[in-house]
């Protein structure tokens, strides 16, 4: 991140109180950045966990992410919401892992190596979701999850991302914009492409 | 169904901006004003809010105070670690600076005193030659003259340096 004022009047993020834990933790204090992980880890999870379908991967990349952060506390200026920049460097991070899982995907179905990290799918996803988290009374509710995520699957990553900020986080297209580098208009035209996908696919079920 | 095909893309963006209050204000009134006097519209806001409402069923993850004190203890171990790890890079490049500079050092000065050696201590046949060497040019006529007696003599006879004027006027 490049220099930036330091004053709250020529620097409205430095209003942003995960801003000021940050600049604590540049400062050196842990229990600052502990504060950090603390009030984003769930949030975190919960969208790279819709991202990949695996918690224990989504898990694996958010102390991937927090690790990045912390790394570069040092060279740390406020130059954009502390959500926006966290939510950036993860979307970035999962982007590698799909890709680098999509890789492994091609090299087992030719030699069967199985190791690294797992990106899983909707269903098997929902079972782990199911046998971990559901009781037997919830099972409508789980079945609708079940369905709402096939349905999620059908969209393209950059519109799954876009669809979990706006949802998870009630980013606003701007901050969806800064996150995932994109205009506002694309983020516009991406949530209305996803909304319309969506509503094919589960319109049948409100009707 | 034949209906909804009247409205166009841009509308359709519309009414998801407007769901999200991503519009201005002329854009929301427009909207809210074909929603007056359209089924249509009405219907197609409708199933676009219903969809969005069934993604609250998505699941979130709740974690504690485990995995924070995870994370952290991962993240500074990991932090220490790199720093252990960048103390020995740094280490190890002063250990080559230093045997850099002491085999340039080493090999500085045995240059310069192998000139030395060479130009100084071990004496040199042609230095004194090149330092005598006027004297050498003349030797044999110095030799002929005997000693220095008959030059001074010579030097101070007047009939000679008459003789000099005459030959060099």
């Amino acid at each position: 991140m490049s220099d930036a004022p330091t004053t709250t009047e020529s620097n409205p993020y430095l209003r942003d109180p995960d801003v000021q834990l940050m600049l604590r933790a540049k400062a050196g204090d842990d229990a600052a950045f502990s504060e950090l992980v603390a009030n984003y880890q769930s949030r975190l999870v919960s969208i790279l966990s819709n991202l990949v379908y695996s918690q224990e991967t989504a898990e694996d990349l958010a102390q991937d992410v927090f690790m990045r952060i912390y790394r570069s506390k040092n060279g740390y200026q406020p130059t954009a919401k502390f959500s926006t920049w966290m939510f950036r460097i993860a979307n970035n991070l999962a982007s590698n892992a799909r890709r680098s899982a999509g890789r492994r995907k091609e090299v087992q179905m030719a030699g069967g190596d199985s190791s690294g990290v797992q990106t899983g799918n909707a269903g098997e996803y929902l079972v782990k979701e199911k046998s971990a988290l559901m009781p037997a009374r919830q099972l409508d509710k789980s079945e609708m999850q079940g369905i709402v995520l096939s349905a999620m699957e059908g969209l393209n990553e950059r519109q799954k991302m876009a669809v979990l900020l706006h949802k998870f986080e009630d980013m606003s297209y701007a901050d969806i914009a800064e996150t995932m580098e994109l205009t506002v208009p694309a983020v516009k035209s991406l949530l209305t492409r996803a909304r319309e996908n969506l509503r094919t696919q589960l319109e049948s079920y409100f009707k | 169904m034949e209906k909804l095909s009247r409205l166009t893309t841009e509308q359709r963006s519309n009414f998801v901006a407007y769901l999200d209050g991503e519009l201005s204000e002329e854009e929301t009134h427009q909207i809210e004003q074909m929603l007056a006097q359209s089924q249509v519209a009405r219907h197609e806001l409708d199933s676009l809010a219903r969809t969005w409402e069934l993604l609250d069923s998505l699941p979130r993850v709740q974690l504690g105070e485990e995995f924070t004190n995870k994370t952290m203890a991962s993240v500074t171990i990991k932090e220490q670690s790199t720093n252990s790890g960048l103390l020995d890079v740094v280490y190890d490049r002063l250990q080559l600076a230093v045997l850099v500079i002491g085999w340039a050092v080493g090999l500085t000065s045995a240059a310069v005193g192998g000139y030395y050696l060479t130009t100084q201590a071990v004496p040199d046949p042609t230095r004194d030659i090149v330092r005598d060497y006027q004297l050498l040019k003349d030797l044999d006529r110095y030799e002929e003259i005997g000693s220095t007696e008959f030059l001074k003599q010579l030097h101070n006879d007047p009939t000679w340096n008459e003789h000099l004027k005459v030959l060099n006027p």
